[in-house]
């Protein structure tokens, strides 16, 4: 997960700007074979990143020329994903599936019924307001006693520009509608999508509130930036 | 971060003076009439202190997260850097530094960029002389008044028209609601000070040496002690305004902590 939110943080630096690379949408080959994945771009260096466990990624520093990758790896479909830059702009990240052994292919067509009984209808949305919105609450007096991957949370540059890219726009038009706020801190100068989510009723501190304006989630904070990256993943944009 | 300039026992001196154009101000906090504590609302240091290995620790995973206050001034303009605040030249060291720990607590809690302007509060505690003071009297004032945006006190002004009645409401906006007061020295107050920076919560900080106050952002190095901190002279000194003092020039002579400000959308 660490190499995902590194990808992430790539695409958003890259997303309004426009150095290409592309990769072939397969490759395909024997376990224990070495694979190569060569990139298209007008970049000099690349930078590749195996983005599932399994996949062994040779050194690209040791190669001649980085807009090859080499991999290797046992049975399985695997995520390998690209990123160059030139000048100062950085590209778009590209995604390879690299297909080692009978793996099986993506299903085609209409997804089959799912056999598992209907489960609970998802979760109302916290904040019943169009837009992904998300908050902490937290106590900020108790804030070094958090365990300390959960207290990195807080600071995490790479949440904070994922949650930039996903949020709504606040009623200026350009701020990100997130926010990690103390419990105790007076809400009357904020806006009442706010006002009304600090008032919900929570069970613990810190709280995660989550919602697109259809569902959403509210619990404790999970335990570290790759769980909350997951849970933002999940629930926006939909 | 390759051109920081980091001030230590050996360099001090080079780097005491303020660049021209620009100034200091502070006036050491006497903690016999004004102990740890003494503001209204100022509770002394109350987090629970981290252990060495938790420091030690932490200024791993920051650096490893990019989470501390450093990193967030980095995104926290819509995306972009933050520009330094530049106090002009006046004595307003102690206002600058508060009020950039006003402005980073805004930030760490994700609330919209606004840039607020500490001329004011040097300002109104001083009557509108360019007077020295301390960051406690200036928390003091943001607690109390709050501090404006730049568009109802434009940066550097020190007109009174600016003091208009829809100023004083948008400064009641950004105001500091909980903040920590550390120990006089010694110590505790080094401890106070990297718990503090590894909670991501920005420390404005004293230093009589110094004759300044500026505001701590990050804990580089338990031992040596070194911290990192964001000044008031523009982005043009040292690394985009920000600089390392190491050693003993590292241990601040008053040091207020921000914890929380009020959420306000604009």
């Amino acid at each position: 997960m660490r190499r995902l939110s590194v990808a992430l943080v790539l695409f958003l630096a890259a997303s309004a700007r426009g150095q290409t690379i592309t990769l072939p949408a397969e490759v395909k080959g024997e376990p224990g074979a070495f694979l190569s994945v060569p990139a298209t771009t007008d970049g000099k260096v690349v930078r590749w990143v195996a983005m599932d466990a399994g996949l062994n990624l040779f050194p690209v520093e040791l190669l001649k020329d980085s807009k090859t990758a080499v991999v290797i790896g046992a049975k399985g479909r695997y995520r390998l994903l690209a990123y160059t830059a030139v000048g100062d702009v950085p590209s778009s990240p590209a995604i390879c599936t690299v297909i080692i052994g009978e793996a099986p292919p993506v299903p085609p067509g209409p997804t089959p019924p799912d056999p598992k009984p209907p489960g609970p209808t998802p979760d109302p949305a916290p904040i019943p307001t169009a837009g992904f919105r998300f908050l902490i609450v937290e106590e900020t007096a108790e804030r070094s006693k958090l365990p300390a991957d959960q207290r990195e949370i807080i600071g995490s540059t790479v949440l904070r520009l994922a949650l930039n890219a996903a949020c709504a726009k606040g009623p200026d038009g350009k701020s990100p509608e997130w926010r990690i706020i103390d419990k105790d801190a007076p809400m009357a100068a904020e806006s009442k999508v706010w006002q009304d989510a600090m008032a919900r009723p929570r069970k613990s501190l810190p709280w995660l509130i989550v919602s697109n304006g259809t569902t959403g989630f509210e619990g404790p904070l999970p335990a570290t930036v790759n769980e909350v990256l997951a849970i933002v993943e999940k629930y926006k944009g939909k | 971060m390759a051109n920081i300039i980091t001030i230590n026992d050996q360099n001090w001196k080079t780097y005491a003076q303020p660049p021209s154009g620009q100034g200091m101000g502070l006036v050491p906090r006497d903690f016999v009439k004004h102990p740890q504590g003494y503001l209204m609302c100022a509770k002394p240091f109350d987090l629970p202190l981290f252990t060495d290995e938790q420091i030690q620790a932490g200024i791993v995973a920051q650096e490893a997260n990019k989470s501390s206050l450093q990193h967030i001034r980095d995104i926290a303009a819509n995306g972009s850097r933050v520009p330094s605040f530049d106090q002009n030249g006046q004595g307003y060291c102690w206002a600058y530094s508060s009020t950039c720990a006003a402005f980073l607590a805004r930030a760490a809690a994700g609330l919209p960029y606004v840039r607020l302007s500490a001329h004011k509060v040097g300002c109104f505690v001083k009557g509108y002389r360019d007077q020295g003071g301390w960051n406690a009297q200036s928390v003091d004032h943001i607690a109390n008044e709050g501090v404006p945006s730049d568009a109802f006190w434009p940066a550097k002004s020190m007109s009174r028209s600016n003091d208009t009645p829809e100023m004083r409401a948008n400064a009641a906006l950004h105001k500091i609601t909980e903040w920590m007061d550390l120990a006089d020295g010694g110590a505790d107050l080094k401890r106070q000070l990297a718990t503090a920076l590894l909670s991501d919560m920005p420390t404005a900080v004293d230093f009589n040496w110094w004759s300044h106050s500026v505001c701590a952002v990050r804990l580089i190095s338990w031992n040596p002690f070194k911290i990192r901190i964001w000044n008031s002279w523009s982005d043009s000194w040292s690394d985009a305004g920000m600089g390392d003092l190491e050693g003993s020039r590292a241990i601040p002579n008053g040091a207020i902590a921000v914890r929380v400000v009020v959420p306000s959308v604009v």
